[in-house]
């Protein structure tokens, strides 16, 4: 029993990061700003984070360092893809490259080591129990003890939905990517509004990154963000970034990770348990276009 | 003046084959990953500090990044530089040999894995970590049975996290399986492979997941991406053993003990033999815990954690690998574990 609470808070871990990166790349998907940077932003979030918490000795500090780092980062990239109108797809790659080089070359010029930073002065952000739900015997395992940035990931996608969907702000920003010379003729600068998605973006991923270096493992690891970053905009290029659907394939994905490694006490092969989740996001896919289609005909 | 120059050039060649005889005072070390795992490079890259340090030469690190791409030029600017290379082949061993052909003078040593060429020019260094991971195995299957220590359970399971399902980590599996069953053979032995080198989180998981089934001590063989492990153990409070450097201290009261692989001291021995000239070219050369080379680190932060009596008994154990009392039989590819 207490096996299978610890296989979905497992689950829930390994989504939160998929989860914030896809978030606030939801913002730059409706704006229409081809945003595949959100693992680069992760990987100087993460790396940041650990600098003010190590520096500062406080998590909060650690984790302001990493959101105001993501953030410059996804101001550079809106300023080459969106001001300079120069390719979102080549200002993406740079941008990766850059924070995987320039994390790894601060790594070593900072700390003087290679590889991974670990040091005990890392504060990392505390884990929430919830009063009095921790004491229900299986449910309180599943859903106390998380890092704060759980819950707060869980809180976000309920009011990025709303933002996007309902909010006068959520319009103007499909506006914008759906028809951007109908907005300007409204009055609306498309060029703030695609900024303001990939500031925004640039926040998520900075939380997203925190979380992996400060909230779930407390060290910085070269490449820690490891193609998470890449797994959230598949999700939102599968779920046309719809915060609730992201949600659900975040945790689906986690999930299907986590049993990954469960499914290895039975004779199948690590290499294909390792496929868990990827083919279960491909069956994802399959089963939502093929109801897609039945909707449209 | 065509003879001229051929005396020249023969003259030349013989008089730095004269200069590398007395001393070779440049050194590669050519690995196929990264620099920092915290373990397995980081252990041959301590070693050639050691060497740079004592005899004053010349080194290079070259990194290949696990990018195949990188592997030959990097062997072929190691080879063109150095006089002694060494080198961690292990996926490369076609291009090693290609390479040591091209440079017959120069000195390749294969750590590691072993590396036949049919000229016998290349020189192997491998490791019976079977026998380490017999002691790790051994360790493990007392801690677990040790109830009064915090956060061991009367079951009797213990776990391992592995990088691969490669044959260097499977050695280490077979060694830890044998280690175990070897104390008590109703030891459950559960392992898992996450197949990734250098994502924590990825261990972490893992090692959180067999906690959960309830080993008492999860014992890595992922590298960087097993410092998760150790992360684990100190979050549930659980216990884990560290592998090939000494990781002891990463957290502390948690990490019982490491299971070394010297590969660092293996080269400095290399580098010595090869000064004093007892090393042979083309040789095989075995080290295990006779040597010195494979062993538990045992250490201030074992004793805070085990008592005194399950240590001796750990250190009895290590002493009759080393004198040979006890057999480890090395690990066959494809045999079933």
């Amino acid at each position: 029993m207490n096996f299978f609470a610890v296989l979905l808070k497992e689950s829930i871990n390994s989504a939160t990061p998929i989860l914030l990166a896809a978030l606030g790349g939801a913002f730059t998907y409706y704006a229409n700003v081809f945003n595949i940077a959100m693992e680069g932003m992760m990987l100087t979030g993460a790396y940041f984070g650990v600098i003010g918490s190590y520096f500062f000795g406080s998590w909060a500090i650690g984790l302001l360092f990493a959101i105001i780092s993501s953030i410059i980062l996804s101001t550079l990239f809106s300023f080459f893809a969106v001001y300079l109108h120069s390719d979102e797809f080549v200002t993406g790659i740079a941008i990766n490259m850059l924070a995987l080089g320039g994390t790894t070359y601060l790594l070593r010029s900072t700390f003087h080591v290679k590889g991974a930073f670990i040091s005990s002065k890392i504060i990392s952000i505390p884990s929430w129990k919830i009063p009095f739900l921790d004491h229900i015997p299986l449910l309180g395992k599943v859903i106390s003890g998380y890092s704060a940035i759980v819950y707060i990931g869980f809180l976000l996608a309920i009011i990025v939905d709303i933002v996007i969907f309902h909010t006068s702000f959520g319009l103007r920003l499909r506006a914008t990517g759906e028809e951007e010379v109908a907005t300007r003729s409204l009055g609306i600068n498309p060029l703030t509004v695609k900024f303001i998605s990939a500031v925004l973006s640039g926040l998520f991923c900075g939380i997203a990154g925190a979380f992996l270096s400060l909230g779930y493992i407390n060290l910085f690891s070269e490449n820690m963000s490891n193609g998470r970053g890449w797994i959230s905009l598949t999700i939102i290029i599968l779920v046309k970034a719809r915060p609730l659907g992201i949600l659900l394939l975040s945790l689906l994905f986690g999930f299907f990770g986590a049993l990954g490694v469960m499914l290895q006490n039975s004779s199948i092969p690590p290499q294909f348990t390792s496929m868990a989740p990827y083919i279960a996001t491909l069956f994802a896919l399959y089963v939502y276009s093929k109801q897609k289609r039945k909707g449209s005909l | 003046m065509k003879k001229i120059s051929l005396i020249l050039m023969t003259l030349l060649l013989a008089s730095s084959i004269a200069v590398f005889a007395a001393a070779p005072t440049k050194i590669a070390y050519v690995i196929n990953g990264s620099l920092g795992d915290h373990a397995f490079y980081d252990s041959g890259y301590a070693g050639l500090m050691q060497i740079k340090k004592e005899f004053g030469v010349k080194v290079k690190v070259l990194e290949c990044k696990f990018d195949p791409s990188l592997y030959y030029p990097s062997l072929l600017t190691a080879a063109r530089w150095a006089d002694v290379i060494f080198v961690i082949s292990y996926g490369f061993e076609k291009e090693l040999a290609r390479i040591a052909d091209r440079f017959p003078k120069k000195v390749f040593v294969n750590v590691d894995t072993n590396v036949k060429d049919p000229k016998h020019l290349i020189t192997s260094v491998v490791f019976r970590q079977e026998e380490g991971a017999f002691l790790a195995g051994a360790t493990a299957a007392i801690t677990t049975t040790l109830t009064q220590l915090p956060g061991i359970n009367p079951q009797k399971i213990i776990g391992a996290v592995g990088g691969d399902d490669d044959i260097v980590i499977k050695a280490f599996m077979y060694g830890y399986k044998k280690g175990a069953h070897y104390i008590d053979p109703a030891t459950k032995v559960k392992i898992v492979y996450i197949g990734n080198w250098d994502d924590p989180a990825k261990g972490k998981q893992a090692a959180l997941q067999l906690y959960a089934q309830g080993a008492d001590v999860v014992f890595q063989v992922a590298a960087l991406a097993g410092i998760g492990v150790l992360k684990a153990a100190k979050e549930v409070g659980k216990y884990a053993i560290g592998v090939d450097s000494n990781e002891n201290s990463i957290a502390p009261g948690h990490v019982i003990t490491s299971d070394l692989k010297e590969v660092g001291k293996s080269m400095y021995k290399i580098y010595k033999m090869i000064l004093d000239g007892t090393f042979k070219r083309g040789h095989l050369y075995s080290f295990g815990v006779k040597e010195g080379m494979v062993g538990l680190a045992i250490d201030d932060y074992t004793k805070k954690i085990l008592p005194k009596g399950v240590i001796d008994r750990i250190e009895r154990l290590q002493q009759s690998i080393a004198d040979g009392k006890l057999k480890i039989e090395p690990y066959k590819a494809g045999e079933d574990m």
